[in-house]
């Protein structure tokens, strides 16, 4: 496999790579472990000759990143859940969906089904084919007949339209945390 | 920011400004959003520029790309509606308030009533089938097709279309009678796996899916970019740039946790602490310094749960504890005797 090229050009791009995790909101420490952890997986695994090999390299980073934050926010939590329920509960039924957090993703799914309705017809379809079948934007556009800085408008309707929408949620709950759902304190 | 220093201004215009460059920067962080997704190294080494420039850019990203990992779960269960749905039966939006008063009512039922809606609307014959870790299922779609669920699995299915699937998180096997004017097609974290004539295992977990052919063929995400498998293949996909990689498997190994064995060539450790996880219904993880470690054999599990990890640490060559956050593999040695 020719994959030396990819490993060589991630010790070239670290610097930079580390940069953006930091812009990104890591603390060094945290961003020299995401890096390390690429550079182990770019030498287990054999990937193939990229195209975009630099794009490769951050998209990767930035999926570690998001990857390392989740399991580091589920740590918090379960250590949060541990005081706070200061029993020997054994945290394994954290993970199991209650009730709760099944009333709380039916409540989120009813919010993105509304936004979702609430686009126009042609935004919302693209939105589809962008995001659900993962279309790239140039195909979309030569489909439809438009321009592609036309698909990216529709589509920064349809983001913006939720972005604003998951603030609101976030806004209006203080006390909750994010949408995938934990306890809603609401309910009794 | 293009906030210009005109004397006197007032407090109320200046917040009104300031909203203003937030919006604009919002604005720019969806731009930045959708063109990442196949974004080339110019699109992404300016995006780390403007990232770079101001807090507030990165602040701004952190909301959008959020927002857009936490509808992933979602979007499997939402109703996209297009003019020919609509044109057909126009009444539906009526039909959602009664629903919310009449038969419910309530305080927090109607938010409720409109995803329960969702479900007996539209896509009324939708229906969900979880598994708790260690328990495993198996759902008939049709007298030739059948789906088995590991541990730890969420799916939804359709009462009225055999041919559906979606794997929302998890590990499950299919066992898929083959049509080719109607193919089976399962949805998995915003792709699709579509069979044609198959034995094939999907995972998807941590923003991640793994497919594996036992039997016949499959085509990942159909249309353009669409990748074909054969039996004794896998795919990997990440998410992201160049995102698929195709790789050769064992067929035995394919599905194998059905029958108790989870079989392995060169997989990272934190893959097999995850099955692990799954089968038997405990958690366990992989410490980070030997999550990537390589295991290769067989796994044949006891029936003892969680009684069998201690037993499983020579073969693997780590040390298995349990800590508060469930089981931890380390490197042998380190642990305490």
């Amino acid at each position: 496999m020719n994959d030396g090229g990819l490993v060589r050009l991630f010790g070239e791009l670290r610097p930079a790579l580390a940069r953006y995790l930091m812009t990104r909101g890591a603390a060094s420490d945290e961003a020299e472990d995401i890096l390390q952890d690429i550079h182990m997986k770019l030498l287990a695994d054999h990937i193939g000759p990229v195209s975009q090999a630099r794009a490769y390299l951050y998209s990767m980073t930035n999926n570690h990143f998001l990857m390392h934050r989740r399991t580091a926010g589920r740590r918090a939590r379960r250590e949060e859940d541990w005081s706070e329920i200061n029993g020997g509960r054994d945290g394994e039924v954290d993970e199991r969906p209650s009730v709760e957090t099944e009333l709380i993703a039916r409540e989120q799914l009813a919010i993105l089904q509304r936004v979702l309705d609430d686009l126009p017809e042609r935004s919302r379809i693209i939105f589809r084919r962008f995001r659900i079948d993962g279309e790239p934007q140039r195909r979309i556009a030569e489909e439809l007949g438009i321009s592609v800085s036309a698909v990216e408008k529709h589509l920064a309707r349809a983001y913006e339209a939720i972005t604003s929408a998951r603030l609101r949620w976030d806004e209006d709950r203080p006390d909750r945390r994010h949408l995938t759902g934990e306890r809603n304190r609401h309910v009794t | 920011m293009r906030i210009a220093p005109t004397g006197g201004i007032s407090q109320v215009k200046e917040t009104a400004m300031s909203r203003e460059a937030q919006d604009n920067i919002r604005a720019r962080a969806i731009e930045w959003h959708i063109r990442l997704r196949d974004g080339d190294d110019a699109t992404w080494e300016a995006f780390a520029g403007w990232l770079a420039e101001d807090v507030r850019h990165a602040e701004a990203y952190d909301a959008v790309e959020a927002a857009d990992q936490a509808i992933d779960p979602l979007l499997p269960h939402v109703v996209i509606r297009e003019a020919a749905n609509d044109q057909g039966e126009p009444v539906q939006p009526p039909a959602r308030r009664r629903w919310g008063r009449g038969l419910i009512g309530g305080t927090i039922a109607a938010s409720v009533a409109a995803a329960v809606l969702l479900f007996s609307g539209q896509a009324s014959s939708r229906y969900d089938v979880v598994t708790a870790p260690g328990e495993r299922r198996v759902v008939a779609l049709d007298a030739a097709t059948e789906v088995t669920l590991n541990g730890g699995t969420r799916m939804t299915f359709d009462r009225d279309d055999p041919r559906f699937a979606s794997l929302a998180s998890g590990e499950a096997l299919f066992r898929v009678r083959h049509d080719v004017r109607n193919p089976f097609r399962l949805e998995v974290g915003g792709n699709v796996v579509e069979d044609a004539g198959t034995v094939f295992n999907v995972v998807h977990e941590r923003n991640e899916v793994r497919v594996a052919v036992a039997e016949g063929k499959i085509v990942y995400n159909p249309g353009a970019g669409a990748v074909s498998l054969d039996a004794g293949q896998s795919l990997v996909d990440r998410g992201g740039a160049a995102r698929v990689k195709v790789d050769d498997v064992p067929v035995a190994a394919v599905g194998a946790w059905k029958t108790g064995s989870l079989i392995y060539a060169a997989a990272p450790l934190s893959r097999v602490a995850d099955e692990l996880s799954r089968a038997l219904g405990v958690r366990i993880a992989a410490a980070p310094s030997i999550a990537d470690r390589p295991f290769s054999g067989t796994i044949t599990l006891d029936g003892s749960g969680a009684g069998q990890l201690r037993r499983l640490s020579p073969a693997l060559n780590v040390a298995i504890e349990e800590g508060p956050d469930g089981w931890i593999m380390r490197p042998a040695g380190s642990a305490a005797p």
